[in-house]
């Protein structure tokens, strides 16, 4: 131990006699550590910026139902998003608190008659919800607002629809008013209107960010209870979207394993989406999003290598005669071998950690200049020490490796002709 | 200009002296210079191929009219074609419709609502290479000009409703009206993915299993005129410039009250280039640092071959050099390092511009990405090494300079 505190002695001599070349080999290792430190955390933080808001809709007991081609499989496509679905089988699943879904037809839909007797009627999209989804799933949904003196749908309504503010002037209908929605064949109902949602604020609709689920997004759906849906169309083949919610203790991938298999035993072609599942795809992604822009700014780390690699050469050419010395009063090859390693080594971690400082500094920069930027969302400023102490291991091995050819070549000079050299 | 060659024969033997340490400073160059003539050229390749892609669609002669809002436009059709300088016109109009199948056996019929697009025969006959290649199972045909009253069916439409060419389908549209029509074809099913997916977006590529063909003008009959376009093709004239004429396109139509927007092949190139060249610069910049830290390794061995050229540089001010002699001769050595490794380093790039490319077409997507070899830049690239060397030089040679003769000629 106490040889391997000279060894670092006489290394930390080596590079601080030569201040100027030191300097500037660090600087180069210092400005490729900085890329990278500095585009992996931007990475890191983009990756927990999402999956944190994701968490905040999800909680950590609730699974999303969707078609088995919507998740994953990437190819969205006409019908294909929808599927058949038994709620009742659902909700009796061990380990089921509570799930709401929400099926959409296209509807055939008549108003109220306007002064000179015209009924106004049209094909208009249907939606059948969960009373559940407003009561349970609020992350999901979003704050819903409806205009003064209507209601959302409540559990137990049947024959009740909330429209959306456009479509009802388009109806010319309002609260207390009904309308008739035709379903297959000959089923149809008149349907009391209950509620009207607000119209929506400009650019911000609300719901899940990036989830791709709020309720009135084109302002032009008419929402009937799930039940409803029942009477009109016969059963669910046609859900778009189902919210499980777990009950306490149960473990939500668990338990949305085994609603995915007996809902696919019963035909359901569907895949069960947890926040696991979510956060797993996500951390994909920024993964290979950082390692690629990390690999071409780690290029700048190779070239420091180099930097370094000549550096040493250097410094081995001008210490020949010490170098000799050293071997005349008994320093074994490997003495020699250790010391400029080490050298070599320091170069890279002083490097790196100077690198690591500068790199962090851009990153909070970038940061901050991502938010005034403003995106709605607050990136969240992640510091790993993870990624620390990778990357201070890391550089201290470049300079190490870049090391090992000079430390050889200087370990072998013959210690004659090395006492010799001027 | 023979004293510049003699500067030259100066700095030349300064960096073959000194070997190692020399070639070590370039490889730091090339190593740089290759990641961001590799990566550029990838990009330029991207936007060679996508912009190919795009005008073998559009040809020299098309554009197309895209509803502003991004919703649908109301045209009139008649008026488009009468223009000056349209040579011929094709759009596309969507609905959903409720379509009753013909009866099976027991009576009883499939229906549903289904989405129908309206399309003048034009699309098929005048715009082949938006639409692609058209297959039929069985004998099927396209509506000629002029038909009514048929339809062409997706492959799934025309399971669901139990239809093939011959039988009569029931469409309903908006109020009361509905028509029976014949099935005149019934679209093969294609493969897999490969369904309306050109790359090109823009709502065009290729008929859909999903949807239900009929003519434009039996559109029409069955939801009265409306607002409700998806797009129009248009084609002019031969020797009419293209983007003239959709400038006076889209006036003409926006003073006739259509919110359309005409794109033509250079709106789209334009676009294309713009993207590629943020994502060509982002790339590019940050392989860039590297060079940076080449640029401080050239510094580095400037700075040493200074130190120790301190006798030589005291002899040659003694027999008369000036100042300025002895740091031209040192900018120029930097400089020297910089070129040789912007050679070399530029054609690295190339080769690895050459394996990128062929990876990426191995790894297969519908597209061969071509490998550009861009000459600007790579005459770019090798004054861009040069100014980096010599960049990197000014300190060391400018040190140089000021050396004091005697103190330089009494060094050891």
């Amino acid at each position: 131990m106490r040889k391997f505190f000279d060894f670092l002695a006489l290394a930390g001599q080596g590079i601080l006699h030569r201040q100027l070349r030191s300097w500037l080999t660090v600087i180069g290792v210092v400005i490729g550590i900085a890329a990278v430190v500095g585009l992996i955390s931007i990475g890191l933080s983009f990756e927990k910026t999402i999956t944190d808001e994701v968490s905040k809709v999800f909680g950590v007991d609730t699974f999303m139902i969707l078609n088995s081609e919507v998740f994953g499989g990437g190819a969205h496509g006409g019908t294909a998003d929808e599927y058949a679905l038994d709620l009742e089988l659902l909700n009796s699943i061990e380990g089921v608190r509570v799930a709401a879904a929400v099926r959409q037809r296209t509807g055939f839909v008549q108003g109220q008659p306007d002064a000179e007797g015209n009924v106004l009627q049209g094909f208009l999209p249907v939606m059948g919800l969960s009373p559940e989804l407003v009561t349970e799933f609020e992350s999901f949904t979003g704050e819903l607002e409806v205009m003064p003196g209507g209601r959302l749908i409540e559990a137990g309504d049947v024959e009740v629809a909330l429209l959306d503010y456009e479509i009802s002037r388009r109806l010319r209908v309002e609260v207390g008013d009904t309308i008739l929605v035709a379903g297959d064949g000959d089923a149809e109902l008149n349907l009391t209107v209950i509620g009207i949602m607000a119209p929506p604020e400009e650019e911000d609709s609300g719901g899940g960010p990036g989830m791709s689920f709020s309720m009135s997004s084109d302002g032009d759906t008419i929402s009937v209870p799930y039940e409803t849906m029942d009477l009109l169309w016969g059963p669910a083949d046609d859900v778009l979207i189902t919210l499980v919610r777990t009950v306490e203790g149960y473990d939500v991938d668990d338990v949305a394993d085994r609603a995915e298999e007996v809902l696919t035993e019963r035909g359901s072609d569907i895949s069960a989406v947890t926040y696991s599942d979510i956060s797993n795809q996500i951390g994909q992604f920024t993964a290979i999003a950082s390692a690629l822009l990390g690999g071409i700014a780690g290029i700048s780390l190779l070239v420091g290598g180099v930097g370094v690699m000549n550096t040493m050469f250097t410094s081995v050419l001008e210490r020949t005669k010490q170098i000799g010395v050293m071997k005349a009063v008994g320093a074994k090859n490997s003495h020699v071998w250790a010391i400029f390693l080490l050298e070599s080594g320091l170069i890279g971690l002083v490097g790196g950690i100077v690198g690591t400082l500068l790199g962090l500094g851009i990153y909070q920069l970038g940061i901050s200049l991502i938010n005034r930027l403003g995106s709605g969302f607050e990136m969240i400023t992640v510091i790993s020490g993870g990624l620390i102490g990778i990357t201070l291991l890391g550089s201290f091995l470049i300079g190490a490796i870049s090391g090992l050819l000079p430390a050889w070549r200087a370990s072998r000079l013959p210690v004659v002709d090395a006492l010799r050299y001027e | 200009m023979a004293k510049f060659i003699d500067f030259l024969g100066l700095a030349g033997q300064g960096i073959l002296h000194r070997r190692l340490r020399s070639w070590l400073t370039v490889i730091g160059v090339v190593i740089g210079i290759a990641a961001v003539v590799g990566l550029i050229s990838i990009g330029l390749g991207f936007e060679r191929t996508m912009k190919e892609e795009v005008s073998k669609v559009f040809g020299v002669d098309t554009f197309i009219l895209e509803p502003k809002d991004g919703v649908g436009f109301a045209l009139d059709f008649e008026y488009l074609t009468s223009l000056d300088g349209v040579h011929v016109a094709a759009t596309i109009r969507e609905q959903t419709g409720y379509v009753q199948g013909p009866a099976d056996e027991t009576g009883a019929r499939a229906q549903g609502f289904l989405p129908v697009l309206g399309l003048t025969p034009e699309l098929a006959t005048g715009f082949p290479s938006f639409i692609g290649e058209i297959e039929f199972q069985g004998d099927g045909r396209l509506p000629e000009p002029g038909e009514e009253d048929v339809a062409v069916l997706g492959s799934a439409i025309a399971e669901r409703l139990d239809a093939s060419s011959g039988d009569m389908i029931l469409v309903a549209g908006s109020g009361d009206l509905e028509l029976e029509m014949t099935v005149i074809g019934v679209l093969a099913a294609k493969e897999g993915e490969e369904d309306g997916d050109r790359g090109m977006g823009f709502g065009v590529g290729g008929p859909s299993p999903d949807e239900v063909y009929i003519p434009f003008d039996t559109m029409n009959a069955l939801w009265k005129e409306g607002d409700d376009l998806l797009f129009a093709l248009v084609r002019t004239d031969e020797g009419a410039d293209v983007d003239a004429v959709a400038d006076l396109v889209e006036e003409a139509l926006e003073a006739r009250g259509s919110e359309v927007a005409a794109i033509t092949y250079s709106d789209i190139s334009r676009e294309i280039g713009q993207f590629t060249a943020i994502a060509s610069a982002l790339l590019g910049g940050i392989a860039g640092i590297s060079l940076l830290v080449g640029g401080v390794g050239v510094m580095n061995t400037m700075f040493t071959s200074v130190l120790e050229r301190t006798k030589q540089i005291g002899v040659m001010k003694a027999v008369g050099a000036k100042s300025s002699h002895v740091w031209v001769i040192f900018l120029l050595e930097s400089g020297l390092i910089g070129l040789v490794g912007g050679l070399v380093g530029s054609g690295f790039g190339l080769a690895l511009n050459q394996v990128g490319v062929s990876l990426i077409n191995s790894l297969g997507s519908e597209f061969d990405v071509s490998a550009v070899i861009s000459v600007p830049l790579l005459l770019m690239t090798l004054a861009g090494s040069f100014a980096v060397g010599a960049v990197a030089g000014l300190l060391p040679a400018w040190r140089a300079s000021r050396l004091p003769v005697v103190d330089a000629l009494r060094y050891e």
